[in-house]
């Protein structure tokens, strides 16, 4: 290390700092992942009308926001809505509409493709077994539907989760902002990233073995499916 | 009594079926012979009611005639599904998310609304009898085809419908098991005086057990008669489809 010696008891004059970065980082997240997944389902509903104006439009929708990245989507959202509008806007706020939008289009496109997975043929067998609609929604689309998307959904939390950081780029007291501060005010660079990195690994490694731990559980409970054809 | 009449099908500008009428009776049991491409597995899904016919109807004991419109989920479609017919495929899937015994009783259970204890008790005597009553509390990726077989058909029967539907079900299984399943499928059509329409390229088994034989040829019923015509057939066409069946052995 050149000349650098640490020292972390800097960090500790930010504790309360980081409890606070630390706490909206999980806030952002939780907010952007329970709107996000909320809005994909009609975006979902929406982009399965063949055929139909709203059908396309929806599906229009779902691939501009998925072709824009991140940070312009949200930098842009900041500088234009009061340029628009002409109201001063929230960066927590915009940032949680900006996160939300983002998650629901990938969400309903993982949906998207999980429902037109599901096999024609097991439609047809509920169909011989007298289910109706709602039947062969309940008893055999959704659980087909839950098994395929499950996984990429759940990946998809732990990218948005990371980022998050990206909010710092509008001031929102985030993990990230907290770390900048730092670095601003006492030049410590290192004590102050590998502070939010561990902040972070808190956050991410549970989710990732839980996720571990369910695509393992599907893995062994699913198998494939049996299908004998003479 | 269920009745079909005057059935039609096309494809794209191909015609499959051209004027099918026949009928089951409760209890009988009717074998469908005919070339591949003959008809005889749209036949089976239209009877089964899922695929519309262009033209044609089915009615059930006399009731009013089924349309089997274009709308496959109609009530009156869902209804005819649930209580009149069975209908085993040559495509059996069962899923992987859950054991055997757990996807067999959804269906009488959770659509049909049979008391539990009911179909539980018909479903061990059925797989009992099939020779695969161990194999009811694992998942599906570990059954043999023959396996996965028995219990599409067990799935069928606990419906109790009043007419059974098979589609090539023993196609591609050993004698020995074909011969078992016969003989449950057959003893339990004779006690629910069910109706069975089979479609089986296995003419030996339909001539010993068959009540009557539905010819089938280029999408028209041309031969239709007891089982004795698969020994003496009246039409050329028969003739040439059993000389081509005893040549394949």
């Amino acid at each position: 290390m050149n000349n650098y010696s640490l020292n972390f008891t800097v960090i500790e004059q930010f504790s309360s700092a980081l409890a606070f970065g630390f706490l909206t980082t999980i806030a952002l997240s939780m907010l952007s992942i329970i709107a996000g997944t909320v809005l994909a389902f009609p975006l979902v509903r929406g982009m399965l009308m063949h055929g139909r104006l709203l059908g396309a439009l929806v599906n229009g929708w779902v691939n501009l926001v998925r072709a824009i990245p991140l940070l312009v989507l949200l930098t842009g959202a900041y500088y234009i809505t009061p340029v628009l509008t002409g109201l001063k806007i929230n960066s927590f706020l915009t940032a949680a509409v900006v996160f939300s939008v983002y998650l629901s289009a990938f969400v309903a496109d993982i949906l998207r493709n999980a429902i037109r997975s599901v096999p024609e043929s097991f439609v047809q067998t509920g169909m011989a077994l007298g289910m109706n609609r709602s039947q062969l929604n309940h008893h055999i689309i959704l659980p087909v539907v839950l098994r395929g998307a499950m996984i990429p959904v759940f990946s998809m939390y732990l990218s948005l989760i990371k980022y998050t950081s990206l909010a710092s780029a509008i001031s929102v007291h985030e993990l990230l902002h907290v770390a900048d501060l730092i670095v601003l005010q006492k030049l410590r660079p290192v004590e102050a990233y590998t502070s939010i990195t561990v902040l972070y690994l808190l956050i991410i490694i549970p989710l990732s073995l839980l996720s571990r731990q369910l695509e393992s559980r599907l893995g062994s409970s699913s198998g494939r499916n049996r299908t004998y054809d003479a | 009594m269920l009745e079909f009449s005057d059935i039609h099908k096309s494809f794209k500008n191909k015609k499959v079926l051209e004027g099918i009428t026949s009928k089951i009776q409760p209890g009988e049991f009717v074998g469908v012979v005919g070339c591949s491409g003959a008809g005889k597995s749209t036949l089976a899904r239209i009877l089964a009611g899922l695929e519309s016919p262009d033209k044609g109807f089915v009615a059930v004991d006399g009731s009013p005639k089924v349309a089997l419109g274009s709308n496959l989920m109609s009530d009156d479609l869902v209804a005819y599904r649930r209580s009149v017919i069975g209908y085993v495929s040559q495509e059996v899937n069962l899923f992987a998310w859950m054991t055997v015994r757990e996807q067999l009783l959804i269906a009488p259970t959770h659509v049909c609304g049979f008391e539990l204890d009911r179909v539980n008790q018909q479903l061990d005597d059925l797989a009992t009898q099939l020779n695969c009553h161990e194999l009811l509390l694992e998942r599906p990726n570990v059954l043999s085809g023959g396996e996965v077989r028995r219990f599409g058909l067990i799935r069928a029967l606990l419906l109790n419908p009043k007419y059974l539907i098979l589609d090539e079900v023993t196609n591609g299984l050993d004698p020995q098991l074909i011969v078992k399943i016969s003989e449950v499928l057959l003893s339990y059509a004779r006690e629910q005086q069910m109706g069975v329409m089979a479609i089986s390229h296995q003419v030996d088994f339909l001539r010993c057990e068959a009540n009557r034989i539905l010819f089938l040829h280029q999408g028209s019923i041309t031969e239709e008669g007891g089982s004795d015509i698969l020994v003496n057939p009246s039409s050329t066409e028969l003739g040439e489809f059993l000389s081509y069946v005893r040549r394949s052995r």
